[in-house]
């Protein structure tokens, strides 16, 4: 019997990538537009929520979360160094 | 033909040729139309001016003391006026936009004349003619303090002064009866920053019933006052502390979902290491 040569473990990686990139992606862009819209209004009160909605953004302190934006930053380079070595090694390189 | 030609001057029988007349400023009494007014009208407008008319009997004197109180009145200056109102304790009247400089001074002196205190205390010089004008009294702007009271007393009848001397007593025994004395300044006050009069001045100035009803409803404002700014204190507390709690909520929502790419990108690590793991063992070892 003529099994197709997949890596079961290389597709399901690639699977879970797009699925949950695109799920993500989705839901990210339905909720950043359903606020827009929301905003958007030209009644007064929206106008006062959305100038209040634009001053507590402001007053955010960004060192407050400076910790955890660290720990984001050097995740992300460790993703970035193993997707390097991950494709040194599909390229027979590793 | 003659007559269209210009005459040389100094010719005898002729006349020389005159200067052009300088516009002048048109004045306010021509065309006031007084004229057509009748003596009660007269009579009533000249005195809420604050004219002294007792001795007009004629039409014409009517018209004749109103302009020269439009007059005296519009050579005040509007802060003079207004100065007296404030010290006074009167809340300024409303003047519209619209209203000229001589509507806006009569109308604040129609609200001087009817200050009829006799105490003078800590009335500026000019205020204190601004008030001799809007009580009739002819001044000539130049006289000192002293001579324009002088002139504000002397204005003041034998009757009027007996009963304000017969108010001044009633308003002594309702004092100590009511056991009011002169305190801290009502801030629903006209004037918060003047102090308060006692309240023997306003019976002496309004009588008993007014006086007393004026120091009633100054307590109820300053009642008012207090609650409402009670009110105001308690609606800017809530509105700290609502504005407080959705800085938390905020900084806790940003915290949250921070954590939660963390743990995104943590476990995104740790499957691409098995993977570069997985991918080693099966390069080398298969």
């Amino acid at each position: 019997m003529w099994l197709p040569d997949i890596d079961i473990f290389t597709l399901w990686r690639w699977l879970l990538a797009v699925v949950v990139t695109l799920y993500a992606t989705i839901v990210m862009v339905q909720t950043a537009w359903s606020y827009y819209v929301w905003l958007s209004a030209e009644d007064r009160y929206t106008a006062i929520l959305r100038r209040y909605v634009a001053v507590q953004s402001l007053r955010v302190r960004v060192r407050a979360f400076a910790g955890d934006l660290a720990v984001c930053a050097g995740l992300l380079l460790i993703l970035t160094l193993l997707g390097w070595l991950h494709w040194l090694g599909v390229n027979g390189h590793l | 033909m003659a007559a269209d030609s210009p005459t040389p001057p100094g010719q005898p029988g002729t006349l020389a040729p005159r200067p052009p007349v300088p516009p002048s400023a048109p004045d306010p009494d021509a065309a006031d139309g007084l004229e057509a007014w009748s003596e009660a009208a007269l009579r009533a407008e000249a005195e809420s001016l604050g004219a002294d008319v007792a001795d007009a009997t004629r039409h014409a004197d009517l018209i004749a003391a109103l302009r020269r109180q439009r007059k005296a009145i519009r050579a005040l200056a509007e802060a003079d006026l207004r100065a007296v109102l404030t010290w006074a304790g009167l809340p300024l009247p409303q003047v519209s936009p619209s209203d000229g400089l001589a509507e806006r001074k009569e109308r604040l002196a129609r609200a001087v004349a009817r200050v009829k205190t006799m105490r003078f205390g800590g009335l500026s010089h000019e205020g204190l003619r601004a008030l001799a004008v809007c009580r009739g009294v002819p001044v000539r702007g130049d006289e000192p303090v002293t001579v324009l009271v002088n002139y504000l007393k002397a204005r003041e009848s034998l009757r009027e002064k007996f009963a304000r001397k017969r108010r001044s007593l009633m308003g002594m025994l309702a004092e100590k009866v009511i056991g009011l004395t002169s305190g801290t300044p009502s801030p629903s006050a006209p004037n918060p920053s003047a102090p308060e009069r006692p309240l023997r001045h306003d019976i002496e100035d309004q009588g008993l019933l007014a006086g007393l009803a004026g120091r009633l409803r100054q307590s109820a404002d300053q009642y008012v006052q207090e609650k409402l700014d009670e009110i105001e204190a308690r609606i800017d507390r809530k509105l700290d502390e609502i504005d407080r709690r959705l800085s938390d909520w905020r900084d806790r929502e940003i915290a949250n979902r921070i954590r939660i790419i963390k743990i995104t990108l943590w476990a995104s690590v740790v499957i691409s290491a098995l993977s570069l793991l997985y991918l080693y063992i099966k390069t080398h070892l298969s």
